[in-house]
């Protein structure tokens, strides 16, 4: 371990921050996207090497761990359309694509001619008791998800699933989230949802601002560390190297 | 792993579509049955970044998802079938507005059928009954000559009264209306018309008043759902976004430069 493995640091921490700059483009460019959660990314500071022996090569290595998803609830927005639906609470609905069942918050359903209710994608929806196929788009949602028809018949429900842990979720883009295998999935009661609303991304603008300031000042300053290392680099180049 | 410049740039486009939408919507606030449109979106892939100095933590537990997302794509422009108000009023007697989910059949000079939920109806030369573009309602109704009066029904029947005989009023026909199960998969092709594909499904046809088609008001015009106020706010919030989007890039721009620097 030469001497200058300390410059490891700041150069691990500029890339971090790179990232974090990576991971905030993608909480801006969502924040129009119904349903969207932001992603944080965090950093956990590693010690490496840390023996204080004669050598004293104590390095803090700072590693970037995980992209945590903020699930809080966005705001539920009036939209007046009869087939777009906003989740109050936890939970999310479930759909069915080529690669199995999917969850997602985005609920601007559409009707297929054939009766299914899909996502702007064509992923229908499932629940309990299958997938949901609706006469026509004339119902009416309760905040229990029963869907009543226009000649007062249930015809359907929406349910909603969650995992005990939805940091486990993966997201797979298109809105979607998938489940581990190994991960059960949980239906959800207490949480409501509201028809002619859709839940706006929680990205906030505000918050964004500040995250974005702070990702541009810390990398400012690793790429200060870095150079100050390449100085000292220099200095002992020159004079030569002792010991 | 995605750039985060070209990540921002995608959220900025996504901003410049709603804007673009908006617009649309509101040129048409006082265009007859016109239904305003919505920008749909969905997040772009994700990328798992690899973890820095992850292979000497081995007795670590590090969790491994780290996300990286790469943006924002439009996924649907779509039309938002609420209902606009009926305005009355200073109408002519071929004015009809539906008062439910159903849509006028127009035959187009190329044999196909349109559907419009814009009611604002002529006569022609030759008295048939067409569209302010003088496309020809369907089925086809010519209203006789010394016609004084028109009245059309709730469930579409037309009637004609000549010469002021009130008594015995002549019956041109009956207005159809369909209806889609999904008519945000229309295709708008301008002039208040749509077009069936198929994910709006096959047009169902049945008798005004009647399953869910909607009763008919003659003298009247369905306005437009567009509200001014719900546009205007929309806009803004969309300014707001593309103002933060181009932030990101700024900051990445400046992240780049420092890195430039270094060497």
């Amino acid at each position: 371990m030469s001497f200058f493995s300390g410059v490891i640091g700041p150069i691990s921490g500029a890339a971090g921050e790179m990232t974090r700059m990576q991971v905030l483009s993608n909480n801006l460019a969502n924040i129009n996207n119904a349903g969207f959660k932001q992603d944080r990314l965090l950093f956990e500071a590693q010690l490496d090497n840390a023996r204080q022996g004669q050598m004293g090569e104590g390095i803090t290595h700072r590693l970037m761990t995980e992209t945590h998803t903020d699930f809080s609830q966005g705001n539920l927005e009036y939209t007046g359309r009869g087939l777009d639906v906003g989740i109050e609470g936890e939970g999310f609905f479930k759909v069915a694509t080529e690669e199995g069942f999917a969850y997602t918050r985005h609920g601007s359903f559409v009707l297929q001619p054939d009766g299914a209710l899909v996502t702007p994608s064509g992923h229908q929806v499932v629940g309990e008791s299958g997938p949901v196929n609706l006469a026509d788009d004339n119902v009416t949602i309760g905040e229990d998800g029963q869907i009543i028809g226009a000649n007062g018949g249930t015809e359907g429900q929406l349910d909603l699933y969650t995992v005990q842990n939805p940091q486990q979720l993966e997201k797979q883009g298109n809105n979607l989230w998938r489940r581990p295998e190994d991960v059960p999935e949980e239906l959800v009661e207490g949480s409501s949802v509201y028809q002619g609303k859709l839940e706006a991304a929680n990205v906030s603008a505000i918050q964004m601002t500040t995250d974005l300031v702070e990702a541009g000042r810390s990398f400012e300053s690793y790429q200060k560390a870095i150079k100050a290392y390449d100085t000292v680099a220099e200095k002992t180049n020159t004079v030569g190297r002792i010991g | 792993m995605p750039s985060a410049l070209t990540t921002a740039a995608t959220g900025m486009e996504a901003q410049q579509t709603i804007v673009d939408v908006i617009a649309n919507n509101l040129a048409n606030v006082n265009t007859t049955g016109f239904k305003k449109s919505r920008v749909d979106f969905q997040d772009l892939l994700y990328q798992d970044a690899r973890n820095v100095g992850s292979a000497v933590t081995a007795d670590n537990d590090v969790p491994t998802g780290t996300q990286v997302g790469s943006g924002v794509r439009t996924a649907a422009v779509y039309k938002i079938y609420t209902m606009g108000s009926i305005g009355a009023g200073a109408r002519g007697e071929l004015d009809v507005a539906i008062e439910g989910d159903g849509f006028f059949q127009i035959s187009l000079p190329d044999g196909t059928t349109a559907y419009t939920r814009a009611g604002a109806f002529k006569k022609d030369g030759d008295g048939q009954i067409v569209t302010s573009d003088g496309y020809p309602l369907e089925p086809g109704m010519v209203v006789p000559e010394n016609t004084t009066d028109i009245s059309i029904g709730a469930d579409g029947t037309v009637e004609a009264i000549i010469d002021g005989d009130t008594a015995n009023p002549n019956e041109l026909g009956t207005i159809e209306l369909v209806r889609f199960s999904n008519p945000a998969g229309l295709k708008s092709i301008g002039n208040n018309l749509h077009k069936e594909t198929t994910t709006s499904g096959a047009p169902i046809a049945g008798i005004p008043s009647e399953d869910g088609m909607g009763a008919l008001r003659q003298k009247a015009l369905e306005d437009s759902n567009v509200s001014t106020m719900q546009e205007m706010t929309n806009m803004i919030s969309a300014q707001r976004a593309y103002e933060i989007n181009s932030k990101a890039i700024k900051t990445t721009d400046e992240m780049l430069q420092m890195t430039n620097q270094l060497a």
